[in-house]
């Protein structure tokens, strides 16, 4: 076990390393280099041109001088020391402090997501698998598809415009602190976070109807069903247990692809995190912001699934064999 | 019974394949998709139309897309004159949507050939020679299936610049490592059977080998996988021109055109978010029907019984 564990941790070094290589690359594909394309933007939002000598401050600012391997060095080792690679072009603001103000966010929109789809898709998929290949099996079915085809943002688009005309509400503008209004959090989180739940809880109630499935062929609970006991019993007791397990593990490692969701309807409901921070830096080509942001978003997603691979392997001992 | 080659090249085997297995003509072959996969049949069906319609846009659009800006005529209803309705510029609804496809279905297949071509080779030369090349490649293909999808295209689309082809390069380099994994694995399984080792035997050359050995045995996931991923190429282009990091504004993209800018015009005219998302939830609903049903007819390992 403990050499499990070990061997996924190392390796995880040089996957960081690799990712950041990656990011660090991609951005320096660019035509020109960075300060050109900055003070490009500028010139034609202000209307106005840029002298060379405004190139050649620009590029010391940025460190664009140094040789490339220099400028990584550089840029990596903030990563590690909590500088997160200086701050914003834009706002002049220190990207630690703008992560430490984004990230709890996102992360609170993820659980809320998480949360809301367990609480939906367990018993659905147990309802499912109960009733395989009836009707209420089909409609669930239906639905996870349908949900599965319809851009998210589209739903969300769908959604605002049914609450205004409909209902005449529409989630309140600006963001508050779940400490300071919890209400008012609430109001504006909870539908992205329905959005995307509809999404995670169709492939949750998928996994939870196969694994129900699985189980209720099992010798023990034709064993508890034949000693009388009442199809809740055997479910509850007997069969849903041994189904959660590798339901959240799975679920866990599919938390990852939230992201992507995350990123679109969190600029869509004007929420404070991570990815409103990224699309905006990237529309306004703030670079650092673009390179740091990315790193910490890959550096998440690649962490989350270390630690669902290494919780998996705890509950399924085939895998640290294999 | 021996088996001998003969003048043509044709072994008496292969005549006993030829008789065992009833030869179809493609109208057969298509004729028995269409009865054993309804549904796969019937998005075949709506794709071809989609793609007549992309084709023929100038035709069937009944305004300039773009440069039919009437202000008298601005944020106006459906109505004879205009299917869909107007936007806030007084450009016809319709004619965006007929021409969004165009650019829906030029990045979804150029991202997904540029993706499928250089994923498979990759994926084939890694797996067939294994060795330090794979050991790289699939480090590199790990970390990249680490990288949440909108993300990595969002950073190509920075480095690029936006446009139609930067986004198709973009979308691309996303499919990469998932084409990657998936030909090389069937390449590895592909490696093992017996008639790559006669292949071997006789001294058949590497370009040979992948070329005529390798690659069209594992053809068949891959066209799988590439048919499932155009749908989500497609929503991710449409995320990107969401966000204002996709094809810029004057083109109609169906991402474009659900904008945040059409945010503030929802509640006075629904219909420009509500079209250009019907017919963008249909396409990637129609290529999903089509990638599941290609899914059971292609992949033999999904293969039940009948042939």
């Amino acid at each position: 076990m403990q050499k499990y564990i070990a061997r996924r941790v190392l390796l995880f070094i040089p996957t960081l390393l690799l990712a950041s290589v990656l990011i660090f690359g991609i951005l320096r594909i660019l035509p020109g280099d960075v300060a050109l394309a900055i003070l490009g933007q500028e010139a034609v939002e202000g209307g106005g041109g840029y002298t060379e000598t405004q190139i050649r401050e620009l590029r010391e600012e940025l460190g664009l001088n140094d040789p490339l391997p220099i400028q990584y060095a550089k840029w990596a080792w903030s990563m590690v020391n909590g500088e997160f690679g200086g701050e914003s072009i834009r706002s002049t603001e220190p990207l630690s402090s703008i992560i430490a103000r984004r990230l709890p966010v996102t992360l609170q929109l993820t659980v809320y997501t998480v949360l809301l789809s367990i609480i939906v898709a367990v018993p659905l998929g147990v309802f499912s698998a109960l009733y395989q290949d009836k009707w209420p099996d089909y409609v669930l079915r239906m639905g996870a598809i349908l949900g599965q085809s319809m851009p998210n943002f589209w739903i969300a688009l769908l959604l605002l415009l049914f609450m205004v005309t409909q209902i005449g509400w529409s989630p309140p503008l600006g963001y508050s602190n779940i400490w300071v209004d919890p209400f008012h959090h609430l109001q504006i989180m909870i539908w992205p976070a329905l959005i995307l739940a509809w999404r995670f809880s169709a492939y949750m109630t998928r996994i939870t109807r196969s694994g129900m499935l699985e189980v209720l062929a099992q010798d023990y609970v034709r064993t508890a069903k034949a000693k009388g006991l009442g199809q809740q019993l055997v479910v509850r007791r007997h069969s849903l247990p041994n189904v959660l397990i590798p339901v959240i593990t799975l679920g866990g490692l599919e938390v990852s692809t939230l992201l992507g969701g995350t990123v679109i309807l969190e600029n869509l409901f004007g929420i404070p995190g991570l990815g409103q921070a990224i699309v905006e830096a990237a529309v306004g080509r703030d670079f650092p912001v673009v390179q740091s942001l990315a790193m910490m978003l890959v550096f998440f997603m690649l962490g989350l699934n270390l630690v669902v691979d290494i919780a998996y392997s705890y509950v399924d001992p085939r895998v640290r064999y294999s | 019974m021996a088996i001998e080659a003969t003048a043509g090249g044709q072994s008496a085997f292969d005549q006993l394949v030829q008789e065992a297995r009833p030869k179809r003509t493609v109208a057969q072959n298509l004729k028995r998709f269409a009865r054993r996969k309804p549904a796969g049949a019937v998005s075949a069906v709506v794709l071809i139309l989609l793609a007549l319609i992309a084709l023929f846009a100038p035709v069937i659009a009944t305004h300039d897309p773009i440069r039919d800006q009437v202000a008298a005529e601005r944020l106006e209803a459906p109505s004879s004159s205009h299917f869909m309705g107007t936007d806030n510029l007084g450009r016809d609804v319709f004619s965006r949507v007929v021409y969004g496809a165009r650019i829906s279905l030029q990045v979804g297949f150029l991202a997904i050939g540029l993706g499928t071509v250089i994923g498979m080779i990759i994926g084939v030369l890694s797996g067939y020679l294994g060795g330090k090349l794979d050991l790289v490649v699939q480090r590199v293909v790990d970390v990249l299936m680490g990288f949440p999808f909108i993300i990595l295209a969002m950073l190509l689309v920075v480095a690029l610049g936006a446009s139609l082809l930067n986004v198709g390069i973009a979308l691309s380099v996303a499919i990469v490592p998932r084409v990657v994994r998936l030909s090389r694995s069937s390449t590895l399984s592909v490696k093992e059977e017996v008639y790559v080792l006669a292949a071997v035997t006789i001294g058949v050359s590497l370009l040979r080998m992948v070329l005529r050995h390798i690659l069209p045995n594992t053809l068949g996931p891959v066209f799988v996988l590439a048919t499932g991923a155009l749908g989500g190429v497609i929503v991710a282009e449409a995320g990107l021109a969401f966000l204002g990091l996709g094809i810029p504004p004057p083109s109609p993209s169906w991402g474009g055109m659900l904008n945040i800018g059409a945010r503030g015009y929802m509640e006075a005219a629904p219909w420009m978010v509500i079209f250009p998302g019907i017919a963008l939830s249909a396409v990637v609903f129609t290529f999903a029907l089509l990638g599941d049903a290609l899914r059971d007819v292609l992949d033999p390992r999904l293969r039940r019984g009948d042939s």
